[in-house]
């Protein structure tokens, strides 16, 4: 049987492999097979509902002039398991606003955004709040990712600076039983002036191959 | 928020009120305290909680914040049975529409189907992950189950599984399965807003109705299997054809959030939950509004602050309703 290293050979001879690179053929192999091995863990799914709505307006700006909250920057990257990026990826988010209450009438602090060509996606908003009824324990931004020939990603996004995790969300994330995982709690950033504070929160988006 | 879910159970919660006017249609059945320190309401980020009752509002099956599943007789609220599922928590209950068998998903991915009368495990599934909705069809001859992954139809008797879905986005976002009277056809309300009908025999596509915006909620069809009412984030009940899937009526909209709905079995009404207008459950200003399908007005509304109704079924030319406060439980019937 050929050894995936017997075979990389072969089609580096072949000319069905080229190796675009001032490093060796043997290194690349080695970065190449270490690459295969190493895939990117998926994001892990999370719930959709119950307020997802069809048809959100195509915008990457979800705050408007003068919305209460705490403004923040949300950034990241869409990827496959195989860490490709996804330009052609589209990100979906909807959330609450700052007082806690989802726009079901219409499509407040609802879009979709295609990524760039680095698979890359930013969307201006404000800090979700806190459901006022506590039926949900933690703040939190739902997505909905798509890709050309990739399962679906539906997850959520939380933030590590929920009172709820008192600070320690790889020790308290189960405190809002829909998380599953603390891996879906991200750091966040705070920068500006204090009269013009603002956070911002990289999630970066693994989808898995169809 | 229960896609939902999530991997959260939601129990129906309904706030009843019953204005002077329709005062003198109202009993109350029954009325139950439950152990010190288990309580109707959720607390916050309620976990296993669930409560159903069966469509001849025989029976009441419960799962409150002691993982203890309860079977109450309805409407006198005796106690029939009670599980410990301390070891394995109950995740989702389902009840059969003649209250003769009860469907429990557990979180180490096992359901179990019991026998009400025998108190015995009739049939048992280990399933990938825990099931987030279930359904037995009305003929109790099949079960449906959706897990995170997949959505599955078991023929019962045989435990031989009949077909094997994949709605879209996976079954995080599956909010709601049905089956039809006839158990011909099983209603799948999926993350993308459709909602999909199956044979329940076969698993093949019927129909598909992709008109509604929001997630659907709740859904029951009527009782001559030819039409689907549905309801969610968008306040409305739709009136779905279910040849067609085309959407053929739209109740008024009202003010919250439709959290549950059940049919009557004459095909002339449909009792309604709508929740507060923005919030998932916030029970605090919810009404149930019963409405005429003939007339496509309300006949009655009802809401009491204070008094958390945890599901309603038609039977016997009433309206049973099955709520509570703090630790007690109440059945309430109304004509």
């Amino acid at each position: 049987m050929l050894t995936r290293r017997t075979i990389l050979h072969k089609c580096l001879a072949l000319g069905s492999l080229t190796v675009a690179s001032s490093v060796s053929a043997e290194t690349m192999f080695a970065a190449f097979q270490d690459r295969e091995k190493h895939p990117r863990k998926p994001t892990p799914p999370n719930s959709l509902g119950p307020f997802y709505k069809r048809l959100a307006p195509t915008t990457a700006t979800l705050r408007a002039p003068g919305d209460p909250g705490l403004p923040l920057s949300l950034s990241g990257q869409v990827l496959d398991t195989r860490g490709d990026v996804l330009p052609d990826a589209t990100v979906e988010i909807w959330q609450t606003d700052h007082f806690g209450y989802y726009d079901a009438e219409g499509y407040r602090y609802r879009g979709k955004l295609p990524v760039d060509a680095s698979g890359q996606y930013k969307v201006e908003t404000v800090m979700p709040g806190h459901y006022p009824d506590h039926s949900r324990v933690c703040q939190h931004i739902h997505y909905l990712v798509t890709a050309p020939g990739h399962k679906t990603l539906v997850t959520e996004l939380y933030f590590a600076t929920d009172p709820a995790f008192e600070g320690d969300p790889q020790k308290n994330f189960s405190r809002d039983p829909v998380i599953r995982t603390p891996e879906l709690i991200r750091p966040v950033l705070l920068a500006g002036e204090p009269e013009a504070i603002h956070a911002a929160v990289s999630f970066e988006l693994c989808l898995e191959q169809l | 928020m229960i896609c939902r879910g999530s991997a959260t159970v939601v129990a129906i919660l309904l706030f009843v009120s019953l204005p002077a006017l329709f005062a003198q249609t109202i009993r109350q059945e029954g009325n139950v305290s439950l152990p010190a320190g288990v309580f109707v309401a959720p607390p916050p980020g309620r976990v296993n909680f669930s409560a159903v009752l069966s469509r001849n509002a025989g029976f009441l099956a419960t799962n409150f914040n002691d993982n203890v599943v309860r079977i109450w007789a309805l409407p006198s609220g005796e106690l029939v049975h009670a599980l410990d599922t301390k070891a394995d928590p109950a995740t989702k209950l389902h009840l059969s529409d003649d209250g003769r068998l009860l469907a429990i998903a557990a979180k180490s991915g096992t359901i179990k189907v019991w026998d009400i009368a025998s108190w015995e495990v009739r049939q048992e599934f280990a399933v990938s992950s825990p099931a987030r909705v279930l359904a037995i069809s009305p003929d109790n001859q099949l079960l449906a189950f959706a897990t995170d992954h997949d959505e599955q139809i078991w023929e019962l008797p045989t435990q031989k599984r009949l077909a094997v879905l994949h709605p879209p986005f996976d079954c995080y976002c599956l909010m709601f399965l049905a089956f039809s009277p006839d158990s011909a056809m099983l209603a799948s309300a999926d993350g993308d807003t459709a909602i999909r009908i199956y044979d329940a025999h076969t698993g093949t596509l019927r129909s598909t109705a992709s008109d509604l915006l929001l997630e659907s909620l709740a859904l029951d069809f009527s009782s001559d299997s030819k039409s689907l009412f549905v309801g969610g984030g968008d306040q409305t009940i739709s009136v779905i054809d279910l040849l067609t899937g085309k959407l053929r009526d739209t109740l008024p909209k009202q003010s919250g959030t439709l959290r549950g709905l059940v049919a009557s079995g004459d095909g002339k009404q449909i009792a309604a939950t709508y929740n507060s207008p923005k919030r998932f459950d916030d029970a605090s200003i919810s009404v149930v509004l019963l409405w005429d399908l003939s007339t496509r007005a309300v006949r009655a509304r009802f809401e009491q602050p204070g008094l958390a109704v945890l599901g309603g079924a038609f039977a016997h030319d009433r309206l049973f309703l099955v709520g509570g406060s703090g630790n007690k439980l109440s059945i309430w019937s109304m004509q």
